[in-house]
């Protein structure tokens, strides 16, 4: 569990990081790494329980989602929800060419604050699994 | 030759559609008058192809190319690129069917979520929309996700991605290579 952790704390500190530095850039970025801690605080809580939830998107997909079976860790589907959203920023989010430079970065900057309260609320759900999170909050 | 020609329509066959119309109306018989339906068009299908081949046929021997001639032709001398036209027509064909899909998806629920939505033109697998909504919302947003995962569960969404991308109304003059998707 510690390893995820860790990651997860890592990539939180990545994220404050480029905050500061470039407070309105670089928000395609920004949301993948949102995404990278929720994926890493998951796996945290699959380590924690010792539950496999597989590597790839869709194998973790099918493990967490509670309208599917079998699945190895069902979680609550507000939680559900919140993941896949910051999944769906993510995959997005680096898909350019169809506006330009200045438009796409607003874009992604109203996606990126939705993202930050999708990760908040996931984050919750976490720790209320038992999984503490101090060092990996936003 | 291979097939015998049908005649397509003569009295028992025009009852025999009728029939199959009438079956498809009643639950008891529903399945029945389907794969009655489905062989009447299968056989029309082939009676025209039939007419086809002949004429071809006919045409070659006086030295004359139709274009299921030159099709032919083209498969012999260059079967892989036969093989990859017919797979390019394929994912051409499901690409159309899950962008007819999605539009429908937006159309359901177009009154209360959406307001308008652009739809990339390029000819990628891929399918790009940009969505306005009428409220920009979290609850809003949701909606449009759960039908995208959904989708995402489908096998087929790893060979034809969707992407979508929330727009204020404002910028949507600033979309480019897109075109606006008529929702009525």
């Amino acid at each position: 569990m510690e390893k995820y952790l860790l990651q997860a704390a890592h990539n939180k500190d990545f994220h404050e990081c480029i905050e500061h530095s470039f407070n309105d850039k670089f928000y395609d970025w920004k949301i993948t790494v949102l995404f990278y801690i929720a994926i890493h605080c998951l796996k945290a809580l699959a380590s924690k329980l010792n539950i496999e939830i597989g590597e790839t998107h869709r194998e973790v997909e099918k493990n967490i989602n509670p309208d599917r079976t079998p699945h190895s860790l069902p979680i609550s589907r507000a939680a559900y929800k919140n993941y896949r959203d910051l999944y769906q920023y993510s995959k997005t989010a680096r898909y350019e060419g169809f506006t330009d430079f200045e438009t796409f970065e607003k874009l992604k900057e109203t996606d990126h604050s939705h993202c930050l309260i999708h990760l908040s609320n996931f984050q919750k759900y976490i720790e209320s699994r038992g999984v503490k999170l101090d060092s990996c909050i936003l | 030759m291979i097939f015998r020609r049908q005649k397509l329509f003569d009295h028992n066959e025009l009852y025999k559609i009728m029939n199959s119309l009438k079956d498809i109306e009643t639950s008891t018989g529903q399945k029945k008058g389907q794969i009655k339906a489905i062989l009447y068009l299968l056989q029309t299908n082939l009676d025209e192809f039939k007419n086809e081949v002949d004429k071809s046929y006919e045409l070659l021997r006086i030295g004359e190319k139709t274009d299921l001639s030159k099709m032919i032709e083209e498969t012999l001398s260059d079967p892989f690129r036969s093989i990859f036209n017919v797979s390019s027509k394929i994912d051409k064909e499901v690409r159309d069917i899950v962008n007819r899909i999605t539009i429908g998806y937006f159309k359901s629920i177009k009154k209360s979520t959406i307001s308008q939505v652009y739809q990339n033109k390029s000819h990628r697998n891929d399918l790009y929309y940009a969505i306005v909504l009428e409220e920009d919302s979290i609850e809003n947003r949701s909606m449009v996700f759960d039908f995208f995962d959904s989708y995402e569960q489908l096998d087929i969404a790893e060979r034809f991605p969707v992407f979508f991308q929330f727009v204020p109304a404002e910028l949507t003059g600033k979309l480019k290579h897109m075109e606006k998707v008529t929702l009525e």
